[in-house]
């Protein structure tokens, strides 16, 4: 019993991209299967994980809800399914992105839902010109090409533009 | 661009800078020891203009970033309009939004059992059109088809 208590004071450090260094408890690290895994071949005897992929303001907030989940798991679901919508909340589109890319490398499944729920939220029911903005693409069709893909799914267009 | 300093300051070699190439002032500055202040400072206005664009790139599009299996998470969480809609955004959303992948998620739950015939048969005892896979080969998994026989299983109905 002790040493599991003890185990679970264990901390792990995360070197983020640019560098940063993010101290982290073991229980809220197991919350990526990445980690996880890592974690049980034993891969963490290195002092530092670093996590290449993934900027400091990006592992901030994967840590943030890292850790309100690992601490509230014993908790109502209700609180959890509000932290979440609070913690997308005004988030602009590129951290998003940013978010849904660590969650997926990171492999933490519930981070990547609500992520990608929140990316799919802002484009539902937009007109594709509107889609188009949110996500900065630009439009490689010629005007023949894109009135055919119109054409091809001509009751999905219907009231827009 | 040669700063005033350095055109007073005699090269180790022979001569005053003004009569040789800046690019050879430089070399032996390093040469004396440590780089000149410009070049580093040449060097930060370099490496901030690359992160500068870098930015802008990342700013640029959105969609590049993402592997297609995120693109898909986020598309087949949309609705059947949306996605179709989606296609016409651009070239690589497009394959994205026809891909089965992305379909695959609005499909019955059990369209797996459905597809080997085991759940279409308990459920209803006289089609036999989805049970094909067995004599005709696989059942084409591509998204049209596969709509098209559940909407044709739907119109023998």
């Amino acid at each position: 019993m002790a040493s599991s208590i003890e185990n679970n004071n264990e901390k792990l450090t995360l070197k983020s991209s640019d560098g940063e260094e993010f101290l982290v408890e073991k229980h809220v690290a197991l919350q990526s299967t990445l980690l996880q895994n890592m974690l049980d071949s034993d891969c963490s005897s290195a002092d530092v994980i670093p996590l290449p992929k993934i900027d400091a303001r990006t592992l901030a907030l994967v840590l943030g809800y890292c850790k309100k989940h690992a601490d509230a798991s014993s908790s109502k679901q209700g609180e959890l399914n509000s932290f979440d919508s609070e913690f997308l909340k005004d988030m602009d589109m590129g951290a998003l992105f940013n978010l849904v890319l660590a969650a997926n490398f990171m492999e933490i499944k519930g981070l990547l839902d609500i992520a990608a729920q929140k990316i799919a939220d802002t484009i539902k029911d937009k007109p594709h010109q509107e889609v188009r903005e949110i996500f900065h693409v630009e439009n490689d069709y010629t005007p023949e090409e894109e009135a055919a893909v119109r054409e091809e799914n001509r009751w999905a267009f219907e009231g827009f533009p | 661009m040669c700063p005033k300093w350095l055109l007073g300051w005699k090269c180790p070699a022979k001569g005053t800078p003004d009569q040789r190439s800046l690019h050879d002032c430089h070399t032996s500055l390093s040469f004396i020891g440590g780089i000149s202040e410009i070049v580093r400072r040449e060097r930060g206005i370099k490496k901030r203009e690359e992160m500068e664009r870098d930015k802008t790139r990342d700013e640029m599009d959105f969609l590049s970033a993402l592997p297609e299996c995120l693109l898909t998470a986020i598309l087949s969480r949309l609705s059947p309009r949306d996605v179709c809609c989606s296609a016409a955004t651009g070239k690589e959303l497009r394959s994205v939004a026809e891909s089965d992948a992305t379909w695959e998620r609005f499909l019955p739950s059990d369209q797996e059992e459905i597809k080997s015939g085991l759940a279409y048969d308990s459920a209803m005892h006289q089609e036999t059109t989805l049970r094909s896979p067995d004599r005709d080969g696989p059942l084409r998994w591509r998204t049209g088809n596969l709509i098209a026989s559940f909407a044709d299983h739907k119109n023998k109905k």
